[in-house]
């Protein structure tokens, strides 16, 4: 039997050449959520029918001698945001769940179910993905696998807990100002953020369309450019998913960041950030050989931007039930939803104007460099319940401010991998690797090469 | 705006514009949450841009659909 720790090419190969069944496989990942995940909290829903029926298909056809997808049988789960076919899509609010179940799976779940992956649950979030820490009100708290007294991070803390305590190898989240990042950092596994536009959208309830992405957790960067590999492709649902070709990363990992130009992101993101924090920048920068530093030009401003834009789109999007119902809310977000809408067009355009600027203004660094080294949170996880933080003597509320470092660049849809830089015996703590837009591979590129030098790893959690 | 003129009165009028009825429980909440959001615009509208600079967001007109 595969440890629990396999990940996601190991269990696909395990699988393929009959060492184990997917059907094995999948009894396994439903007795370790059955067993475990009652103590961090990161599932809503399993979907254990649904994932035999796909395990014994796999293994009908492997029987059978038809070819398998590279994912053939590996377990994976999806943020409670992705329809899924026959369930409520909840959003983590306690308003949707009473919308009727899903009648299509989303565009990402029919990819993955076509590369052989088996659907095992939905997983926890906060209320509409507005916020960084999944302290759900309706649904409980998702619990740090590492500290269990600890926040996981958010908006997705049940994808990236799920994967970090072993329960599957692999997730799917959304990342609007951080959502993908912020929880990698926290729970330490590997997260992708692709460029806006790569993966569509299409079956999945939306937070601030003009920002929103969708992207793999794993264990490992080749694990992580599997699942993005099997997402990739235009899909006309979505109106932001940009017209390309899909662009495979895996077979590119070996290159390693031989030859890549690489730098620090000074200024902006060497304030407000903790001791250990700054450390795993240095770490990574020492170990990619990262000599030079580079700034991102009006950085605050972009996060400020990126605050007012998703203020606004989002309670565009719930002013209906803001109206109706505000007392459905969760405490923790309906004043900044209710806030939200009160705010001028021209605050909302002026943001929008600046964030084109912006984007010109960062595409021009990537002439001299090919990726940036920056922090991914500027602490590791603070306790469930904490209101405030104090860093660098700077006292200030835990939940607008774990994302001060990834919002600049969600906000021009920069690609990043979310890399966890491991401290034995210490809480996870991440960096983001960006590139420019359509650089994945580099980004997975630099992850792989920080894993390969034993700097990054995600173990997974004693429980 | 300065956060100055940010009172619970400017709050309710402003959220009966949009046909909020604010809880009395929540416009103390509101009320910070939009000061917030007033320090973040003024750093974003302080900011110089040129007249010609559009918006991130470019509406692209849509073909019609396909014939049966």
């Amino acid at each position: 039997m595969l440890a629990a720790s396999a990940g996601v090419t190991a269990t696909a190969a395990a699988i393929r050449s009959g060492e184990v069944s997917a059907a094995e496989v999948t009894r396994a990942a439903l007795a370790r959520i059955e067993s475990i995940d009652s103590k961090i909290n990161s599932f809503t829903a399993v979907t254990a029918a649904r994932a035999l029926a796909e395990a014994h298909k796999v293994d009908a056809a492997r029987v059978a001698g038809h070819a398998l997808g590279p994912l053939a049988g590996v377990p994976y789960a999806v943020k409670n945001l992705f329809d899924v076919d026959g369930l409520s899509t909840l959003a983590g609010s306690k308003i949707n769940a009473e919308r009727a179940p899903a009648v299509h799976d989303a565009i990402l779940i029919q990819r993955l179910h076509k590369a052989g992956a088996v659907l095992v649950g939905a997983l926890n979030m906060d209320e509409y993905a507005y916020g960084f820490t999944t302290e759900n009100t309706h649904y409980g708290a998702t619990r740090n696998p590492h500290a269990l007294d600890r926040i996981a991070g958010g908006s997705s803390g049940g994808s990236a807990a799920a994967v970090a305590a072993g329960l599957v190898p692999f997730t799917l989240g959304s990342d609007t100002n951080g959502s993908i990042r912020v929880p990698s950092s926290l729970c330490g596994v590997f997260g992708l953020k692709p460029t806006f536009g790569r993966l569509p959208r299409t079956g999945t309830y939306p937070f601030v369309a003009s920002l929103d992405h969708l992207g793999p957790f794993a264990r490992s960067a080749q694990d992580l450019a599997a699942c993005y590999d099997a997402m990739q492709g235009y899909d006309a649902g979505d109106a932001s998913c940009a017209a390309r070709s899909p662009e495979p990363c895996t077979a590119m990992l070996d290159r390693g960041n031989t030859g890549l130009r690489i730098a620090v992101a000074k200024g902006y993101f060497e304030s407000r950030i903790a001791t250990e924090a700054l450390e795993a920048v240095q770490i990574a920068a020492r170990c990619l050989g990262a000599d030079r530093a580079i700034e991102l030009p009006e950085a605050a401003r972009a996060r400020a931007a990126a605050y007012l834009i998703t203020a606004s789109e989002g309670a565009n999007l719930h002013l209906t039930n803001l109206q109706r119902r505000a007392q459905d809310f969760e405490p923790l977000s309906r004043d900044r939803f209710l806030a939200g809408a009160l705010i001028p067009a021209t605050w909302y355009l002026q943001a929008q104007r600046f964030r084109r600027w912006y984007a010109n203004e960062v595409a021009k660094l990537f002439k001299d460099v090919d990726a940036i080294i920056a922090p991914a949170t500027p602490v590791s996880a603070t306790p469930i319940g904490a209101e405030t933080v104090t860093i660098a003597g700077e006292t200030m509320p835990v939940r607008p401010n774990l994302g001060i470092f990834t919002q600049p660049i969600s906000f021009i849809g920069l690609p990043v991998a979310a890399v966890p830089i491991y401290r034995a015996g210490r809480m996870p703590i991440g960096v983001q690797i960006i590139a420019a837009p359509w650089r994945e591979d580099i980004c997975l590129r630099i992850a792989a090469a920080l894993e390969a030098a034993g700097i990054a790893k995600a173990p997974t959690a004693a429980l | 705006m300065k956060p100055a003129v940010i009172d619970e009165a400017f709050i309710v009028s402003s959220a009966n514009g949009v046909g909020l009825q604010l809880a009395p429980g929540h416009i103390a909440g509101v009320a910070k949450n939009f000061e917030t959001i007033a320090g973040m615009a003024a750093l974003v509208n302080d900011f110089t841009l040129d007249e010609a600079a559009e918006t991130a967001a470019i509406f692209t007109p849509c073909w019609p659909p396909a014939q049966e």
